[in-house]
């Protein structure tokens, strides 16, 4: 967003218009990330209460857009940390079987026929909970190594490691050579 | 600490390469063969969403509206010269600044020879009397009517040499207040919007001020 001082500024002082850009411009990513820490079902809601936390402190936020992005994701992180520990249920529950989620054989063919965000996401899901998480910080939130770290209260060397396993991981959960050029070609589209 | 997944290869796979991937995915830059697979899939998980309307985009406006009040944004000189109303007002006011200026300096005689006798030309033609480049006099505004020209101190024009004929610039000429000059006060009585430059430009910091109450969950 080339502007996006001017539309945190206005969005600051209450300009539903900025702020409906910024939600536009985050939304999408702040959802993805809880869908693959929760699932589809409760992103939505962690969404929301993400949200709220950060309009209460927005007026205050000083930052770049990837400072925006960064800080929504430790919003987002500690309420879906709260839901679990609400629930009495550790968070590796919750992301190592997704309840919402396809079965991995079927989202892999899915990805391959329609290379949609969503079926992406859930193959992301399928790994190991801080690999999946990680790996969704890095890609989706476009976090740098230190940013997922501190949001993460890992170590960046450890940030990296989980990262490169999660990647090797993917890259076998993903469909054979054969089917490659219908994916490559769904890619080019968009 | 020697991390194996960081100094050799692992399914295929170098931490260098994963590292690569990761950049060309974030450029939308083509892939290292033979990761083409894991790059699409890495680009449709961050690829962009639909345009328009965002899940949860009404309850989040119905929470902005609530949450965060309306305040009159101060204006910086920059968003102050951006505004289209100011930028025409200045224009404007410069705009008549200047061919303002321009006609005093031309009805009193104080234009350089050439843009005199332009001025006399042009304004002649509308029906205003200017002095002409040679010093002409009796015109209405000049300030000089019934004194020669060249004795009032009041513009270097040019006068015919005794001896050469050609016309020369006075030795000590008095220069006059040019008409064209704005008053200095017309500055202080200018909106003053950079009295208070206190632009809400974020200022970049490595992590944004007010960070949330954070429970890291080590897995």
């Amino acid at each position: 967003m080339d502007d996006f001082p001017d539309v945190l500024a206005r969005a600051q002082h209450g300009d539903e218009a900025a702020f409906t850009v910024l939600f536009r411009t985050m939304q999408p990513m702040l959802l993805r990330y809880l869908t693959v820490l929760a699932g589809r079902a409760a992103a939505d809601d962690l969404a929301a209460e993400t949200w709220v936390g950060a309009l209460r402190g927005l007026v205050k936020f000083r930052g770049n857009e990837s400072d925006l992005r960064g800080w929504l994701i430790t919003i987002a992180r500690a309420r879906w940390v709260d839901s679990v520990r609400a629930a009495n249920r550790r968070p590796e529950e919750l992301t190592d079987a997704p309840p919402d989620l396809e079965a991995p054989d079927d989202v892999a063919a899915a990805v391959v026929e329609r290379a949609a965000a969503d079926e992406a996401l859930a193959l992301i899901a399928r790994l190991p909970a801080e690999q999946a998480e990680i790996v969704t910080l890095r890609v989706v939130a476009q976090l740098d190594v230190a940013e997922v770290a501190e949001i993460t209260g890992k170590s960046a060397n450890h940030v990296r490691v989980l990262c490169h396993r999660g990647l090797r991981r993917l890259a076998q959960l993903m469909p054979s050579a054969s089917v490659m050029p219908a994916l490559a070609t769904t890619m080019d589209e968009t | 600490m020697n991390l194996p997944e960081q100094s050799r290869d692992v399914d295929g796979l170098s931490a260098v390469a994963l590292d690569r991937l990761l950049a060309d995915v974030a450029a939308g830059q083509e892939p290292a063969a033979g990761l083409g697979s894991l790059y699409a899939m890495l680009r449709a998980a961050s690829g962009p969403a639909e345009p328009g309307a965002q899940p949860g985009e009404s309850a989040a406006l119905a929470a902005f509206g609530q949450i965060v009040p309306v305040r009159r944004m101060r204006r910086t000189p920059v968003r102050w010269l951006s505004e289209s109303k100011t930028r025409l007002a200045v224009a404007t006011g410069a705009g008549v600044l200047f061919l303002g200026g321009g006609v005093a300096a031309a009805a009193t005689g104080s234009l350089p020879d050439p843009a005199q006798g332009a001025a006399h030309a042009v304004l002649g033609a509308i029906g205003l009397h200017v002095p002409d480049s040679g010093g002409d006099n009796g015109s209405p505004g000049n300030g000089t009517s019934g004194t020669a020209p060249g004795q009032t101190g009041a513009h270097p024009s040019p006068r015919p040499s005794g001896s050469t004929g050609k016309p020369e610039h006075p030795v000590h000429p008095v220069l006059p207040v040019h008409p064209s000059m704005p008053p200095q006060s017309g500055h202080s009585s200018h909106p003053t919007p950079a009295a208070t430059p206190t632009h809400p430009v974020a200022t970049p910091s490595h992590r944004p001020s007010p960070l949330p109450t954070l429970h890291p969950h080590n897995h």
